[in-house]
Protein backbone atom coordinates (compact mmCIF):
# COMPACT_ATOMS: atom_id res chain seq x y z
CA UNK A 1 0.00 0.00 0.00
CA UNK A 2 0.99 3.34 -0.90
CA UNK A 3 -0.13 6.96 -0.17
CA UNK A 4 0.76 9.94 -2.47
CA UNK A 5 -0.73 13.31 -2.76
CA UNK A 6 -2.49 15.14 -5.21
CA UNK A 7 -3.05 18.29 -6.03
CA UNK A 8 -5.99 18.37 -9.05
CA UNK A 9 -8.71 20.45 -10.07
CA UNK A 10 -8.72 24.51 -11.58
CA UNK A 11 -5.42 25.56 -11.15
CA UNK A 12 -4.53 22.39 -8.69
CA UNK A 13 -6.23 23.91 -6.34
CA UNK A 14 -7.59 20.77 -4.51
CA UNK A 15 -5.44 18.34 -2.38
CA UNK A 16 -6.22 14.42 -1.83
CA UNK A 17 -4.27 11.59 -0.44
CA UNK A 18 -4.40 9.06 -3.03
CA UNK A 19 -4.01 5.72 -1.35
CA UNK A 20 -2.84 2.55 -4.03
CA UNK A 21 -3.40 -0.95 -3.40
CA UNK A 22 0.22 -3.08 -2.59
CA UNK A 23 1.49 -4.17 -5.86
CA UNK A 24 1.25 -7.79 -4.91
CA UNK A 25 -2.80 -7.75 -5.48
CA UNK A 26 -4.51 -6.66 -8.57
CA UNK A 27 -6.56 -3.52 -8.57
CA UNK A 28 -9.52 -2.87 -8.77
CA UNK A 29 -11.25 -1.51 -11.66
CA UNK A 30 -13.13 0.68 -9.43
CA UNK A 31 -11.92 3.67 -7.46
CA UNK A 32 -13.37 4.98 -3.98
CA UNK A 33 -13.59 8.24 -3.24
CA UNK A 34 -14.01 9.66 0.31
CA UNK A 35 -14.10 13.60 1.46
CA UNK A 36 -14.97 15.56 4.40
CA UNK A 37 -17.25 15.04 6.74
CA UNK A 38 -19.43 18.42 7.52
CA UNK A 39 -16.04 20.82 8.24
CA UNK A 40 -13.67 18.36 9.49
CA UNK A 41 -10.77 17.77 7.01
CA UNK A 42 -9.82 14.54 4.66
CA UNK A 43 -8.32 12.55 7.04
CA UNK A 44 -12.07 12.09 8.69
CA UNK A 45 -13.72 12.44 11.94
CA UNK A 46 -11.34 10.36 14.38
CA UNK A 47 -9.21 10.15 11.02
CA UNK A 48 -11.96 7.23 10.09
CA UNK A 49 -11.31 8.22 6.63
CA UNK A 50 -7.40 7.57 6.91
CA UNK A 51 -8.04 4.15 8.98
CA UNK A 52 -10.81 3.30 6.08
CA UNK A 53 -8.37 3.95 3.04
CA UNK A 54 -6.10 2.03 4.03
CA UNK A 55 -8.35 -1.14 5.11
CA UNK A 56 -9.51 -0.51 1.44
CA UNK A 57 -6.59 -0.63 -0.28
CA UNK A 58 -5.75 -3.64 1.16
CA UNK A 59 -8.57 -5.00 -0.48
CA UNK A 60 -7.24 -3.76 -3.26
CA UNK A 61 -9.53 -0.93 -4.14
CA UNK A 62 -7.96 2.91 -5.43
CA UNK A 63 -8.93 5.24 -2.82
CA UNK A 64 -8.92 8.89 -3.19
CA UNK A 65 -9.69 11.04 -0.03
CA UNK A 66 -10.40 14.66 -0.96
CA UNK A 67 -10.42 17.75 0.64
CA UNK A 68 -13.24 20.01 -1.06
CA UNK A 69 -12.67 23.36 -1.82
CA UNK A 70 -11.96 25.44 0.92
CA UNK A 71 -11.75 23.00 3.39
CA UNK A 72 -8.82 21.00 5.31
CA UNK A 73 -5.63 21.78 2.53
CA UNK A 74 -7.06 22.83 -0.65
CA UNK A 75 -8.02 26.61 -1.57
CA UNK A 76 -11.16 28.36 -1.82
CA UNK A 77 -12.05 28.20 -5.65
CA UNK A 78 -11.24 31.34 -7.40
CA UNK A 79 -14.60 31.38 -8.95
CA UNK A 80 -16.66 30.64 -6.18
CA UNK A 81 -20.37 28.38 -7.13
CA UNK A 82 -23.18 27.11 -4.89
CA UNK A 83 -22.15 25.05 -1.65
CA UNK A 84 -23.63 21.77 -3.74
CA UNK A 85 -23.02 22.95 -7.20
CA UNK A 86 -19.30 23.68 -5.65
CA UNK A 87 -19.11 19.78 -4.23
CA UNK A 88 -20.21 18.47 -7.53
CA UNK A 89 -17.39 20.07 -9.46
CA UNK A 90 -14.62 19.16 -7.02
CA UNK A 91 -15.63 15.48 -7.07
CA UNK A 92 -15.69 15.34 -10.81
CA UNK A 93 -12.74 17.08 -10.88
CA UNK A 94 -11.24 14.14 -8.28
CA UNK A 95 -12.62 11.37 -11.32
CA UNK A 96 -11.40 13.60 -13.86
CA UNK A 97 -7.68 13.26 -12.23
CA UNK A 98 -7.78 9.79 -11.42
CA UNK A 99 -9.04 8.29 -14.64
CA UNK A 100 -5.55 10.79 -16.05
CA UNK A 101 -3.45 8.93 -13.80
CA UNK A 102 -5.02 5.66 -12.77
CA UNK A 103 -6.61 2.88 -15.10
CA UNK A 104 -9.96 2.97 -12.85
CA UNK A 105 -13.26 2.61 -15.12
CA UNK A 106 -15.70 3.88 -12.29
CA UNK A 107 -16.17 5.41 -8.84
CA UNK A 108 -17.76 4.25 -5.40
CA UNK A 109 -18.00 6.73 -2.89
CA UNK A 110 -18.29 6.77 0.75
CA UNK A 111 -20.03 9.78 2.75
CA UNK A 112 -20.70 10.30 6.42
CA UNK A 113 -24.03 13.10 6.72
CA UNK A 114 -22.49 15.92 4.03
CA UNK A 115 -20.45 13.44 2.64
CA UNK A 116 -23.50 11.73 1.40
CA UNK A 117 -25.71 14.22 0.15
CA UNK A 118 -22.62 15.57 -1.73
CA UNK A 119 -22.68 11.86 -3.04
CA UNK A 120 -25.83 11.69 -4.57
CA UNK A 121 -26.04 15.18 -6.06
CA UNK A 122 -22.65 14.43 -7.75
CA UNK A 123 -24.42 10.59 -8.95
CA UNK A 124 -26.86 12.12 -10.25
CA UNK A 125 -25.10 14.18 -12.94
CA UNK A 126 -22.26 12.11 -13.38
CA UNK A 127 -22.41 8.45 -14.96
CA UNK A 128 -19.33 7.84 -13.66
CA UNK A 129 -20.07 7.64 -9.90
CA UNK A 130 -21.83 3.95 -10.05
CA UNK A 131 -21.93 2.80 -6.44
CA UNK A 132 -22.50 5.16 -2.78
CA UNK A 133 -22.30 3.87 0.91
CA UNK A 134 -24.30 6.70 2.54
CA UNK A 135 -24.10 7.01 6.36
CA UNK A 136 -26.70 9.43 8.13
CA UNK A 137 -28.26 10.88 5.02
CA UNK A 138 -31.95 12.62 5.47
CA UNK A 139 -34.20 10.29 7.56
CA UNK A 140 -38.01 10.00 7.70
CA UNK A 141 -39.72 9.13 11.06
CA UNK A 142 -42.33 6.76 10.54
CA UNK A 143 -45.15 6.33 13.69
CA UNK A 144 -42.77 3.32 14.76
CA UNK A 145 -39.90 5.57 15.28
CA UNK A 146 -40.88 7.84 17.46
CA UNK A 147 -42.82 4.56 19.81
CA UNK A 148 -39.40 2.96 19.37
CA UNK A 149 -38.05 6.08 21.14
CA UNK A 150 -40.84 6.63 23.48
CA UNK A 151 -39.57 2.58 24.65
CA UNK A 152 -36.05 3.07 24.55
CA UNK A 153 -36.37 6.55 26.86
CA UNK A 154 -39.07 5.16 28.98
CA UNK A 155 -36.58 1.89 29.40
CA UNK A 156 -33.53 3.98 30.56
CA UNK A 157 -34.93 6.98 32.26
CA UNK A 158 -38.49 5.37 33.77
CA UNK A 159 -38.80 8.00 36.20
CA UNK A 160 -37.76 10.89 33.96
CA UNK A 161 -39.66 10.15 31.41
CA UNK A 162 -42.95 9.35 33.23
CA UNK A 163 -42.62 12.61 34.73
CA UNK A 164 -41.97 14.82 31.80
CA UNK A 165 -45.02 12.57 29.88
CA UNK A 166 -47.73 13.10 32.95
CA UNK A 167 -46.82 17.02 32.64
CA UNK A 168 -47.53 17.16 29.10
CA UNK A 169 -50.43 15.32 29.33
CA UNK A 170 -52.02 17.34 32.41
CA UNK A 171 -50.09 20.51 30.72
CA UNK A 172 -48.84 21.48 33.63
CA UNK A 173 -47.20 24.70 33.98
CA UNK A 174 -43.08 24.60 33.29
CA UNK A 175 -43.73 21.34 31.49
CA UNK A 176 -40.47 21.32 29.96
CA UNK A 177 -38.60 23.09 32.11
CA UNK A 178 -36.91 20.04 34.19
CA UNK A 179 -37.06 17.61 31.57
CA UNK A 180 -33.69 17.36 29.57
CA UNK A 181 -34.21 18.67 26.08
CA UNK A 182 -34.08 16.07 22.87
CA UNK A 183 -30.83 16.07 21.94
CA UNK A 184 -29.97 18.10 19.11
CA UNK A 185 -28.69 16.53 15.83
CA UNK A 186 -25.04 17.65 15.03
CA UNK A 187 -25.26 21.26 13.37
CA UNK A 188 -22.37 20.00 10.25
CA UNK A 189 -24.88 19.90 7.43
CA UNK A 190 -25.65 22.50 5.57
CA UNK A 191 -28.04 20.74 3.15
CA UNK A 192 -31.36 21.47 3.53
CA UNK A 193 -33.66 18.55 4.48
CA UNK A 194 -36.01 17.63 1.24
CA UNK A 195 -39.45 16.75 1.39
CA UNK A 196 -39.55 12.55 1.25
CA UNK A 197 -41.62 12.89 -2.05
CA UNK A 198 -38.23 14.61 -3.67
CA UNK A 199 -35.88 12.79 -1.53
CA UNK A 200 -37.47 9.67 -2.88
CA UNK A 201 -37.31 11.23 -6.42
CA UNK A 202 -33.60 11.53 -6.46
CA UNK A 203 -33.34 8.00 -5.03
CA UNK A 204 -35.23 6.76 -7.71
CA UNK A 205 -33.26 8.79 -10.60
CA UNK A 206 -30.14 6.83 -8.80
CA UNK A 207 -31.89 3.80 -9.02
CA UNK A 208 -33.07 4.17 -13.09
CA UNK A 209 -29.57 5.05 -13.78
CA UNK A 210 -28.21 1.31 -12.05
CA UNK A 211 -26.22 3.36 -9.26
CA UNK A 212 -25.74 0.86 -6.06
CA UNK A 213 -26.34 1.97 -3.07
CA UNK A 214 -26.07 0.94 0.31
CA UNK A 215 -27.89 3.62 2.90
CA UNK A 216 -26.94 3.33 6.58
CA UNK A 217 -27.77 4.75 10.08
CA UNK A 218 -25.66 5.53 13.12
CA UNK A 219 -26.88 5.47 16.53
CA UNK A 220 -26.05 9.37 16.02
CA UNK A 221 -29.58 9.05 14.10
CA UNK A 222 -31.73 7.62 16.76
CA UNK A 223 -34.16 10.25 17.24
CA UNK A 224 -34.92 10.15 13.44
CA UNK A 225 -33.98 6.69 12.39
CA UNK A 226 -34.17 4.01 14.36
CA UNK A 227 -35.40 0.49 13.45
CA UNK A 228 -34.31 -1.77 10.77
CA UNK A 229 -37.04 -1.64 9.03
CA UNK A 230 -37.23 2.18 8.85
CA UNK A 231 -37.13 2.81 5.21
CA UNK A 232 -38.94 0.03 3.90
CA UNK A 233 -41.72 1.65 5.70
CA UNK A 234 -40.85 4.97 5.55
CA UNK A 235 -40.71 5.12 1.53
CA UNK A 236 -43.64 1.95 1.18
CA UNK A 237 -45.36 4.25 -1.59
CA UNK A 238 -42.05 4.50 -3.80
CA UNK A 239 -41.79 1.59 -5.13
CA UNK A 240 -37.85 0.60 -5.57
CA UNK A 241 -37.28 3.29 -3.47
CA UNK A 242 -38.58 1.05 -0.57
CA UNK A 243 -36.20 -1.49 -1.43
CA UNK A 244 -32.93 -0.11 -1.38
CA UNK A 245 -30.32 -2.04 1.11
CA UNK A 246 -30.46 -0.50 4.02
CA UNK A 247 -28.33 -0.92 7.30
CA UNK A 248 -28.73 -0.10 11.19
CA UNK A 249 -25.42 0.38 12.78
CA UNK A 250 -26.24 0.85 16.75
CA UNK A 251 -22.66 0.62 17.75
CA UNK A 252 -21.55 3.26 15.31
CA UNK A 253 -22.15 7.07 16.01
CA UNK A 254 -22.50 10.21 13.71
CA UNK A 255 -18.63 10.65 13.92
CA UNK A 256 -17.53 6.85 14.75
CA UNK A 257 -16.14 8.50 17.80
CA UNK A 258 -14.89 5.38 18.88
CA UNK A 259 -12.44 2.19 17.98
CA UNK A 260 -15.14 -0.70 17.65
CA UNK A 261 -17.64 2.29 16.07
CA UNK A 262 -14.83 2.49 13.44
CA UNK A 263 -14.54 -1.61 13.24
CA UNK A 264 -18.38 -1.72 12.22
CA UNK A 265 -18.15 1.37 10.03
CA UNK A 266 -15.23 -0.15 7.86
CA UNK A 267 -16.89 -3.39 8.30
CA UNK A 268 -20.23 -2.00 6.80
CA UNK A 269 -18.48 -0.32 3.75
CA UNK A 270 -16.45 -3.33 3.23
CA UNK A 271 -19.23 -5.45 2.68
CA UNK A 272 -20.70 -3.05 0.12
CA UNK A 273 -17.48 -2.78 -2.03
CA UNK A 274 -17.03 -6.78 -2.05
CA UNK A 275 -19.48 -6.25 -4.91
CA UNK A 276 -17.59 -4.15 -7.07
CA UNK A 277 -14.24 -5.53 -9.70
CA UNK B 1 0.53 25.53 0.23
CA UNK B 2 2.43 22.81 -0.49
CA UNK B 3 1.40 19.96 1.00
CA UNK B 4 4.40 16.85 0.41
CA UNK B 5 5.26 14.02 2.46
CA UNK B 6 8.93 13.63 3.99
CA UNK B 7 11.43 11.33 6.00
CA UNK B 8 11.98 8.06 5.48
CA UNK B 9 10.01 5.39 3.40
CA UNK B 10 8.79 3.64 6.71
CA UNK B 11 8.35 6.68 8.84
CA UNK B 12 6.75 9.21 6.23
CA UNK B 13 5.10 12.72 8.02
CA UNK B 14 2.69 14.73 6.07
CA UNK B 15 3.63 18.13 6.05
CA UNK B 16 2.20 21.29 4.74
CA UNK B 17 4.78 23.64 3.45
CA UNK B 18 3.31 27.91 3.02
CA UNK B 19 5.72 30.29 1.12
CA UNK B 20 5.53 33.26 2.24
CA UNK B 21 4.08 36.34 0.00
CA UNK B 22 7.17 37.42 -2.18
CA UNK B 23 6.78 40.72 -1.73
CA UNK B 24 6.89 40.63 2.20
CA UNK B 25 9.49 37.82 2.31
CA UNK B 26 12.36 37.76 5.08
CA UNK B 27 14.14 34.98 6.80
CA UNK B 28 12.21 33.90 9.42
CA UNK B 29 10.09 30.24 10.29
CA UNK B 30 7.35 29.20 12.25
CA UNK B 31 6.74 25.35 12.43
CA UNK B 32 3.66 24.27 13.95
CA UNK B 33 3.66 21.62 16.25
CA UNK B 34 -0.17 20.07 16.36
CA UNK B 35 -1.82 18.85 19.59
CA UNK B 36 -3.58 15.30 19.82
CA UNK B 37 -6.32 13.66 18.79
CA UNK B 38 -9.43 15.53 18.48
CA UNK B 39 -7.79 18.69 20.29
CA UNK B 40 -5.45 17.90 16.64
CA UNK B 41 -8.73 17.99 14.53
CA UNK B 42 -10.41 20.96 16.56
CA UNK B 43 -7.59 23.16 15.75
CA UNK B 44 -6.73 22.03 11.98
CA UNK B 45 -8.67 25.03 10.63
CA UNK B 46 -6.78 27.69 13.04
CA UNK B 47 -3.71 26.18 11.92
CA UNK B 48 -4.05 26.46 8.87
CA UNK B 49 -5.59 30.32 9.06
CA UNK B 50 -2.76 30.82 11.12
CA UNK B 51 -0.23 29.63 8.86
CA UNK B 52 -1.95 31.97 6.01
CA UNK B 53 -1.73 35.12 8.00
CA UNK B 54 2.04 34.31 8.63
CA UNK B 55 2.50 33.85 5.46
CA UNK B 56 1.02 37.59 4.26
CA UNK B 57 3.55 39.08 6.59
CA UNK B 58 6.57 37.12 5.22
CA UNK B 59 7.05 34.39 6.98
CA UNK B 60 7.59 30.77 6.04
CA UNK B 61 5.28 28.31 7.95
CA UNK B 62 4.89 24.61 8.34
CA UNK B 63 2.56 22.07 10.01
CA UNK B 64 2.55 18.68 9.70
CA UNK B 65 1.13 15.34 11.46
CA UNK B 66 3.25 13.28 13.89
CA UNK B 67 3.88 9.68 13.13
CA UNK B 68 0.68 8.07 13.19
CA UNK B 69 -1.54 10.62 13.60
CA UNK B 70 -3.58 12.52 10.79
CA UNK B 71 -1.84 12.29 6.90
CA UNK B 72 1.26 10.84 8.09
CA UNK B 73 2.14 6.87 7.35
CA UNK B 74 1.69 4.80 11.04
CA UNK B 75 -1.53 3.86 12.47
CA UNK B 76 -2.81 5.51 15.87
CA UNK B 77 -1.14 3.17 18.23
CA UNK B 78 2.25 3.74 16.86
CA UNK B 79 2.78 6.65 18.17
CA UNK B 80 5.10 7.53 21.52
CA UNK B 81 5.62 10.70 22.85
CA UNK B 82 9.59 10.02 22.26
CA UNK B 83 8.71 9.44 18.35
CA UNK B 84 6.70 12.83 18.15
CA UNK B 85 9.38 14.70 20.04
CA UNK B 86 12.06 13.26 17.28
CA UNK B 87 9.22 13.94 14.70
CA UNK B 88 9.65 17.87 15.67
CA UNK B 89 13.15 17.53 14.79
CA UNK B 90 12.57 16.21 11.68
CA UNK B 91 10.26 18.64 10.49
CA UNK B 92 12.49 21.64 11.65
CA UNK B 93 15.41 20.30 9.68
CA UNK B 94 12.93 19.63 6.43
CA UNK B 95 11.32 22.99 7.23
CA UNK B 96 15.16 25.06 7.42
CA UNK B 97 16.39 22.67 4.24
CA UNK B 98 13.86 24.37 2.16
CA UNK B 99 13.69 28.14 3.47
CA UNK B 100 17.41 28.43 4.88
CA UNK B 101 15.97 30.93 7.53
CA UNK B 102 17.97 32.83 10.07
CA UNK B 103 15.17 32.96 12.32
CA UNK B 104 13.12 29.87 14.02
CA UNK B 105 10.06 29.78 15.70
CA UNK B 106 8.66 26.47 17.14
CA UNK B 107 4.47 27.18 18.28
CA UNK B 108 3.33 24.28 19.80
CA UNK B 109 -0.68 23.83 21.34
CA UNK B 110 -1.24 21.72 23.96
CA UNK B 111 0.66 18.38 24.10
CA UNK B 112 2.41 19.81 20.82
CA UNK B 113 3.64 22.49 23.11
CA UNK B 114 5.09 19.96 25.46
CA UNK B 115 6.72 17.62 22.32
CA UNK B 116 8.41 20.52 21.25
CA UNK B 117 9.84 21.54 24.82
CA UNK B 118 10.94 17.75 24.78
CA UNK B 119 12.65 18.59 21.19
CA UNK B 120 14.05 21.95 22.00
CA UNK B 121 16.48 20.04 24.85
CA UNK B 122 18.09 17.76 21.60
CA UNK B 123 18.18 20.65 19.16
CA UNK B 124 22.03 21.33 17.92
CA UNK B 125 20.40 24.87 16.97
CA UNK B 126 17.30 25.47 19.50
CA UNK B 127 14.82 27.76 18.14
CA UNK B 128 14.69 31.28 18.91
CA UNK B 129 11.34 31.44 19.97
CA UNK B 130 9.19 29.06 21.43
CA UNK B 131 5.66 29.36 21.75
CA UNK B 132 3.64 27.38 24.23
CA UNK B 133 -0.11 27.66 23.88
CA UNK B 134 -1.46 25.48 27.10
CA UNK B 135 1.36 23.36 26.94
CA UNK B 136 0.68 19.62 28.95
CA UNK B 137 3.09 19.55 32.10
CA UNK B 138 1.67 17.03 34.34
CA UNK B 139 0.85 14.06 32.14
CA UNK B 140 -1.57 11.89 34.71
CA UNK B 141 -3.20 15.33 34.91
CA UNK B 142 -3.96 15.06 31.04
CA UNK B 143 -4.72 11.37 31.26
CA UNK B 144 -7.39 12.17 33.74
CA UNK B 145 -9.29 15.03 31.47
CA UNK B 146 -8.56 12.67 28.42
CA UNK B 147 -10.54 10.05 30.29
CA UNK B 148 -13.59 12.23 30.81
CA UNK B 149 -13.57 13.80 27.84
CA UNK B 150 -13.84 9.83 26.35
CA UNK B 151 -16.38 9.45 28.52
CA UNK B 152 -18.56 12.49 28.32
CA UNK B 153 -18.13 12.91 24.52
CA UNK B 154 -18.75 9.28 23.07
CA UNK B 155 -21.59 8.65 25.30
CA UNK B 156 -25.26 9.45 23.84
CA UNK B 157 -27.82 9.58 26.71
CA UNK B 158 -30.95 7.32 25.54
CA UNK B 159 -29.03 5.27 22.97
CA UNK B 160 -26.02 3.74 25.60
CA UNK B 161 -27.05 2.77 28.71
CA UNK B 162 -24.46 3.56 30.55
CA UNK B 163 -21.50 6.34 30.63
CA UNK B 164 -18.43 4.63 29.44
CA UNK B 165 -15.65 4.18 31.60
CA UNK B 166 -13.10 7.55 32.47
CA UNK B 167 -10.12 5.42 32.58
CA UNK B 168 -8.07 5.67 29.44
CA UNK B 169 -7.00 1.87 28.50
CA UNK B 170 -6.56 2.07 24.42
CA UNK B 171 -7.91 4.60 23.18
CA UNK B 172 -9.25 8.58 23.48
CA UNK B 173 -12.33 9.45 21.47
CA UNK B 174 -11.66 7.24 18.83
CA UNK B 175 -7.69 7.64 18.64
CA UNK B 176 -5.81 4.49 19.48
CA UNK B 177 -3.46 4.78 21.99
CA UNK B 178 -0.55 2.38 22.82
CA UNK B 179 1.19 0.84 26.07
CA UNK B 180 3.97 2.78 25.72
CA UNK B 181 2.26 5.82 25.01
CA UNK B 182 0.03 5.97 28.72
CA UNK B 183 3.60 4.83 30.38
CA UNK B 184 5.21 8.16 28.73
CA UNK B 185 2.29 10.01 29.25
CA UNK B 186 2.28 8.91 32.66
CA UNK B 187 5.79 10.02 33.54
CA UNK B 188 5.18 13.38 32.01
CA UNK B 189 6.30 15.95 34.61
CA UNK B 190 6.87 19.83 34.23
CA UNK B 191 10.14 18.89 36.43
CA UNK B 192 11.63 16.99 33.90
CA UNK B 193 10.90 19.73 31.04
CA UNK B 194 13.84 22.33 30.88
CA UNK B 195 13.15 24.45 27.55
CA UNK B 196 15.47 25.26 25.59
CA UNK B 197 15.20 28.78 23.18
CA UNK B 198 17.51 31.36 22.18
CA UNK B 199 15.19 34.84 22.87
CA UNK B 200 11.91 33.98 24.26
CA UNK B 201 9.55 31.36 25.89
CA UNK B 202 5.79 32.78 24.94
CA UNK B 203 3.41 30.98 27.44
CA UNK B 204 -0.10 31.87 26.06
CA UNK B 205 -2.80 30.62 28.43
CA UNK B 206 -5.08 31.79 30.61
CA UNK B 207 -4.48 34.19 33.37
CA UNK B 208 -5.53 30.95 36.16
CA UNK B 209 -3.19 29.01 34.82
CA UNK B 210 0.16 31.47 34.67
CA UNK B 211 1.21 29.94 38.45
CA UNK B 212 1.54 26.02 37.03
CA UNK B 213 4.34 27.40 34.76
CA UNK B 214 6.72 28.80 37.63
CA UNK B 215 8.84 25.94 37.14
CA UNK B 216 9.36 26.69 33.27
CA UNK B 217 9.61 30.16 33.73
CA UNK B 218 12.68 29.98 36.27
CA UNK B 219 14.12 27.45 34.10
CA UNK B 220 14.00 29.31 31.01
CA UNK B 221 15.02 32.65 32.56
CA UNK B 222 18.08 30.52 34.36
CA UNK B 223 19.24 29.88 30.54
CA UNK B 224 20.23 33.27 30.33
CA UNK B 225 19.51 35.19 27.39
CA UNK B 226 16.08 33.94 26.46
CA UNK B 227 13.00 35.90 28.50
CA UNK B 228 9.72 34.21 29.78
CA UNK B 229 6.71 35.80 28.12
CA UNK B 230 3.03 34.87 29.56
CA UNK B 231 0.44 36.30 27.37
CA UNK B 232 -3.39 35.92 29.06
CA UNK B 233 -5.94 34.69 26.58
CA UNK B 234 -9.31 35.37 27.43
CA UNK B 235 -10.15 32.46 25.23
CA UNK B 236 -11.65 28.98 26.06
CA UNK B 237 -11.40 26.79 23.78
CA UNK B 238 -13.65 23.20 24.29
CA UNK B 239 -10.68 21.13 23.24
CA UNK B 240 -12.39 18.14 23.32
CA UNK B 241 -15.85 18.51 22.09
CA UNK B 242 -16.75 17.68 18.18
CA UNK B 243 -15.62 20.02 15.80
CA UNK B 244 -19.33 21.04 14.93
CA UNK B 245 -20.39 21.46 18.04
CA UNK B 246 -21.20 25.01 18.07
CA UNK B 247 -18.06 26.47 19.49
CA UNK B 248 -16.11 28.87 17.24
CA UNK B 249 -13.12 26.56 15.57
CA UNK B 250 -11.13 29.82 15.23
CA UNK B 251 -11.75 32.87 17.80
CA UNK B 252 -10.59 35.56 16.61
CA UNK B 253 -8.95 37.74 19.32
CA UNK B 254 -6.69 33.55 20.24
CA UNK B 255 -5.60 33.95 16.04
CA UNK B 256 -4.51 37.86 16.37
CA UNK B 257 -2.06 36.69 19.76
CA UNK B 258 -0.86 33.30 18.32
CA UNK B 259 0.49 35.68 14.79
CA UNK B 260 1.49 38.39 17.16
CA UNK B 261 3.51 35.84 19.36
CA UNK B 262 4.88 34.20 16.11
CA UNK B 263 5.98 37.64 14.80
CA UNK B 264 7.22 39.27 17.92
CA UNK B 265 4.49 41.65 18.16
CA UNK B 266 2.83 42.26 21.29
CA UNK B 267 -0.78 40.56 21.73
Amino acid sequence: MTENILNFGHGDRLTGTLTLPPESSPAKSTAILLLNAGVIHRMGPHRINVKLARHLAQQGFTVLRIDLSGQGDSLSPERPQSFEQQAITDLQAAMDHLQRITPVKSFALAGICSGAHHGVATALKDERLRALWLMDTHAYPTPRTYWVRAMRQLQQQPIATLHRWSKRILRMPGASSGAKPAPTPMNDNPYGKPSKAEFAADIQSLLNKQVRLQIAYSNGAFWTHNYQNQWRDAFKDHGAVARVPTELLPDVDHTASTLNAQRHLMASVSRFATQFD
Amino acid sequence: MNPFFFGPLDHRLYGVYHPPANSQRHSSQVLLCPPFGQEAVRTHRLQRLLAEHLTRQGVHVMRFDYFGTGESAGADQEGTLTRWRDDILMAHAELTLRTRAQHTTWLGTRLGATLAIMASELCDQPPDRLILWEPILNGPAYLKELGEAHARETFVPVVHAQRPSAQVRDEIIGFGVSEAWLKQMNDLSITKLNPQCKEACIHLARAEDTSATAPLSAKCEAMGGARWQHIPTSTSVAWHTEEAGGSALVPPDLLRQLVAASTGGLA
